[in-house]
């Protein structure tokens, strides 16, 4: 191994060192950056540290200033609206109509939730907080464990990045220059594996430790659940100050044409009497 | 002076927010009449998307982006990895605590040393956005005010902690 190769691996080491340390994941890596390339100037006399030192007076401009990246943000945003419309609540009421029946379903229905919200936010951490806001009281109340609770809507998070949009799949195919929506299209079935693997977990881990969660009793088979609850991806309104007029969302299609994301609905808000 | 700055930061990243809006607006506009576009065109019209539109979606982006980073600070939203260090002793994390925030205001510091520089030389270079011909120079400066807000808010953040402790 060649003096670069070893200083690489040293500069790897040393990130994972910092990160134990609690240090911001970004911080840690703009340090190991700058430090790693002052060492290299050191040793391979090619290299010279000032030059790279100077690019930082465009490169962080430049690296925001990126018009696909801008998707980023208004994936976010989409999330926040989907939240506020209560759309988490609808899908997790309705995925609890299909499947709470069953034991443990409860959880099962946070995972679907999970899902079908990871279809509207491209964040891990949005979906995780947003469906945990709402499924936990729900758990919580029911007695279910609090293991299963948490585990189940901690993995349910993870479905956010999988599932398109993408957050972390748009910023991959920016660094690796390939089609954002051949990324999507390629994350579509892991994303509905992962989905079905985690209720077989719940499923199993349930029936082999029954204190995991509570027996179902005379399941309200018609419960109050509006009948959108099911299709909540579908369509919601956010009623704004009148109860009868609110805007409707319609389920966004991030339909993207060749790289990038030119000529794309990133959502249609239309007014619209509600329901 | 605490509620001050929070508020102040606060309002930077709402600023950020009706830029986000801006960038919104005008990517509905241009989808809009992408689609009015595909209808024309089945009676022989066209209607063009609005020119210039990925121009100003890349300058207000830019500024949009490091506009929330204070408020990120604030909020302690920048990511970190907890697992370890949770089990350390309550002294050794507020220490740690107080030299991450120490070398984040230095680097954001820095950052913005930099990118005055960068201003600079984008405004000497007269480098324009391709199709609007806008000035890229002015995007900077909403840039720097960030980074420097960022450092204001993680010293902030120093001092409150000893306060506290």
């Amino acid at each position: 191994m060649g003096e670069r190769e070893l200083i690489g691996v040293i500069g790897l080491a040393s990130l994972f060192g910092l990160l134990i340390f609690r240090i911001p994941v970004g911080l840690a890596m703009i340090a190991i950056g700058i430090g790693g390339n002052y060492v290299l100037s050191l040793y391979v006399p090619y290299l010279r540290f000032e030059p790279y030192m100077k690019q930082f007076k465009s490169l962080l401009w430049n690296n925001m200033a990126s018009y696909d990246l801008s998707v980023v943000p208004l994936f976010v945003l989409m999330g926040y609206l989907a939240s506020h419309a209560n759309l988490s609540r609808d899908l997790f009421q309705g995925m609890n109509a299909l499947l709470g029946r069953f034991r443990g379903g409860v959880a099962m229905a946070a995972i679907g939730a999970c899902a079908g919200f990871g279809a509207v936010c491209g964040s891990s951490l949005a979906t995780a907080s947003t469906m945990g806001r709402v499924a936990l009281p729900e758990l919580k109340r029911l007695r279910y464990s609090p293991r299963l609770a948490t585990g189940a809507l901690a993995a349910g998070g993870t479905l956010g990045i999988l599932i398109p949009p993408s957050v972390a799949l748009v910023i991959y195919a920016i660094i690796v220059e390939a089609s954002i929506i051949q990324m999507f299209q390629a994350a579509v079935l892991p994303g509905l594996m992962a989905v079905a693997f985690f209720i077989a977990v719940i499923l199993i881990s349930v029936r082999l430790n029954p204190a995991l969660a509570p027996a179902v009793e005379n399941f309200p088979c018609r419960r109050k659940t509006p009948g959108s609850a099911s299709f909540g991806a579908g369509d919601c309104d956010f009623r704004l100050d009148h109860p009868r007029s609110g805007f409707r969302l319609v389920h966004p299609n991030p339909g993207c044409r060749s790289r990038g994301v030119h000529d794309h609905g990133l959502w249609i808000l239309s007014v619209c009497p509600a329901r | 002076m605490g509620e001050k700055l929070e508020q102040l930061i606060s309002i930077w990243a709402l600023l950020g927010g009706v830029l986000l809006i801006a960038i919104v607006l005008v990517t509905t506009l241009n989808v809009g009449a992408f689609t009015l576009d595909r209808a024309a065109r089945l009676m022989g019209a066209t209607v063009s998307g609005l020119p210039g539109y990925e121009d100003f979606v890349r300058l207000a982006i830019s500024a949009v982006g490091l506009m929330f980073f204070p408020y990120c600070q604030l909020r302690r939203g920048h990511v970190n990895v907890d697992l370890f260090a949770q089990h350390f002793p309550h002294t050794v994390q507020r220490a740690l605590d107080a030299l991450w925030l120490v070398v984040t205001a230095v680097m954001a510091l820095g950052l913005a040393g930099y990118m005055v520089l960068g201003l600079q030389e984008a405004k000497s270079d007269n480098i324009v956005s391709p199709v609007l011909g806008w000035p890229e120079w002015p995007f900077y400066a909403p840039g720097i005010v960030s980074l420097i807000l960022w450092a204001v808010v993680a010293l902030y953040q120093i001092a409150q902690g000893e306060r506290h402790g």
